[in-house]
């Protein structure tokens, strides 16, 4: 046997022993990253034990020079996340995350909306209001969320005035999809807006005036917002409805866990939908692509900005095609929909390749940025907030 | 037969070396804390970001290859025995 013909033939032979088992050696106890009955998962904890220092330290780590919406995203996410924390902490705990939860939501409302935009965010919106869903939807759900958790009568009347706003936008457009930039609607924003005004009808005790309607009428014509190549939701319209993206997997998980709150079987059916067209589970690891497969659309043309990376799609991995937002966000879609093989791939996916760095109880990844680390965080601890809304009780 | 036998070993000391590789060039770069570039490889530029990026590839190299290469040198070892007998 020649030294080319062993070193090929060692080099099968390990390759066929090492790659399957490769996971194995990455991939954290289940009790990492799988909610138990006592609380929420331990990098649930980790993650929220950096990001509240991060906080303290005045970072915000989000590379607003490269997107502003980042910024905000941080910000949501961060509160969403102790807020679901906070359900299952000790009181000491629990006051903390108020504070912080408090602190978060108080930064972004002393902001203007542009703040949180791209430059192209000061043009002209069909909606007279000209206001932005993205920025109200998120105040509503973080505000909501913190007086679900952290009763207070006393603001209300405030959370009410913000869900009129928020109605006031998505009622206005013709196929009830609010604006975030002029003539550009965003499906994360407004399916996050309608899971908005249900935290918000539970907090206030009665659903919010118009809300139920809207949400209806927004679910009966849903169907006109779904790509029929995928059976996915598109991810952002026109005013009138026209697609402008199609499904993007930095999208698709979280409207799926958004709309747990309006429709649950709807939720789940966009899940596996979002999962069969856009994941990717290679030996034990697992990714998501941004885009599904463009030879779902034959021959049809594909949608307007098919395939083109921008800023809520992050970095896209040549040759594998793997999405970094759309990986982030399919772990908040596994773990809303108690996907454990999956939550397990994809967090070993990210023990490879995220760069987790910790020290002292505090978890972060270096391959991501604020608004990453702040998607995990809330990935690992939702689930208490969402089922608060569900069993309709309020805490004390 | 001290040419063959000198030349069967010489493959298992190769992927020794390749698995080993990575590993060296791993301990340099974190010494030149290169480790703290990945937080601007995926938006920055400039000496980190090169840095970081030499980090990222050479840490993949060393999780996937380098126990492919250890897994090779030991089956063209136990070939090597095999052949011996």
């Amino acid at each position: 046997m020649n030294k080319l013909l062993q070193g090929l033939l060692s080099l099968v032979v390990s390759s066929c022993v090492v790659l399957p088992t490769l996971h194995v050696a990455l991939r954290p106890s289940p009790a990492r990253y799988v909610r138990s009955p006592d609380g929420p998962p331990e990098m649930a904890r980790e993650l929220a034990a950096a990001q509240v220092a991060a906080w303290d330290d005045g970072q915000r780590d989000v590379a607003r020079q490269v997107n502003p919406e980042w910024d905000l995203g941080h910000h949501t996410f961060l509160a969403l996340g102790l807020t679901n924390l906070a359900i299952d902490a000790t009181p000491a705990l629990r006051e903390t995350y108020r504070a912080k939860v408090d602190a978060v939501v108080a930064e972004v409302r002393a902001r203007p909306q542009q703040h949180f935009h791209l430059a192209y965010f000061d043009g002209a919106f069909r909606d007279r209001r000209g206001r932005s869903l993205f920025v109200d939807g998120e105040v509503l759900l973080m505000l909501a969320g913190r007086l679900a958790v952290w009763p207070d009568p006393a603001r209300h009347a405030e959370l009410a005035g913000l869900a009129k706003d928020v109605v006031g936008e998505m009622s206005a457009g013709p196929v009830l999809m609010g604006e975030s930039y002029p003539n550009e609607c965003w499906m994360y924003d407004n399916t996050l807006a309608l899971a908005a005004l249900a935290v918000t009808g539970h907090v206030l005790g009665h659903a919010v005036e118009g809300a139920e309607a809207l949400t209806q009428r927004w679910l009966a014509g849903a169907a006109r917002l779904t790509d029929p190549h995928t059976g996915l939701l598109v991810a952002s319209t026109t005013w009138d409805g026209g697609t402008l993206d199609g499904p993007e997997g930095s999208s698709a998980f979280a409207v799926a866990h958004f709309l747990e709150l309006v429709d649950a079987k709807m939720a789940r059916e966009q899940y596996e939908r979002a999962k069969e067209r856009l994941v990717v589970r290679p030996l034990g690891f697992a990714y998501a692509h941004e885009w599904p497969d463009p030879a779902l659309w034959g021959k049809d043309p594909l949608p307007v900005r098919a395939g083109m990376p921008d800023v809520d799609s992050g970095p896209v991995i040549p040759l594998v095609h793997a999405g970094a937002g759309a990986s982030g966000m399919a772990v908040l879609g596994a773990t809303a929909f108690h996907d454990d093989a999956l939550v397990a791939e994809l967090v070993t996916s990210m023990e490879l390749a995220a760069f987790p760095e910790r020290k002292n109880g505090a978890l972060r990844f270096r391959a991501t940025n604020g608004l990453g680390d702040a998607v995990l965080l809330y990935a690992m601890a939702q689930g208490p907030l969402w089922r608060l809304v569900r069993a309709g009780k309020a805490t004390s | 037969m001290t040419t063959s036998s000198s030349s069967l070993v010489t493959v298992p000391r190769f992927f020794l070396l390749v698995a080993g590789l990575p590993l060296a060039i791993l301990a340099v770069l974190g010494a030149c804390g290169a480790r703290e570039g990945i937080d601007v490889v995926m938006t920055g530029s400039g000496s980190r970001a090169l840095l970081g990026a030499a980090w990222v590839a050479t840490w993949l190299a060393a999780v996937i290859a380098s126990p492919i290469a250890a897994g090779a040198a030991l089956v063209s070892f136990g070939l090597r025995r095999w052949r011996g007998r």
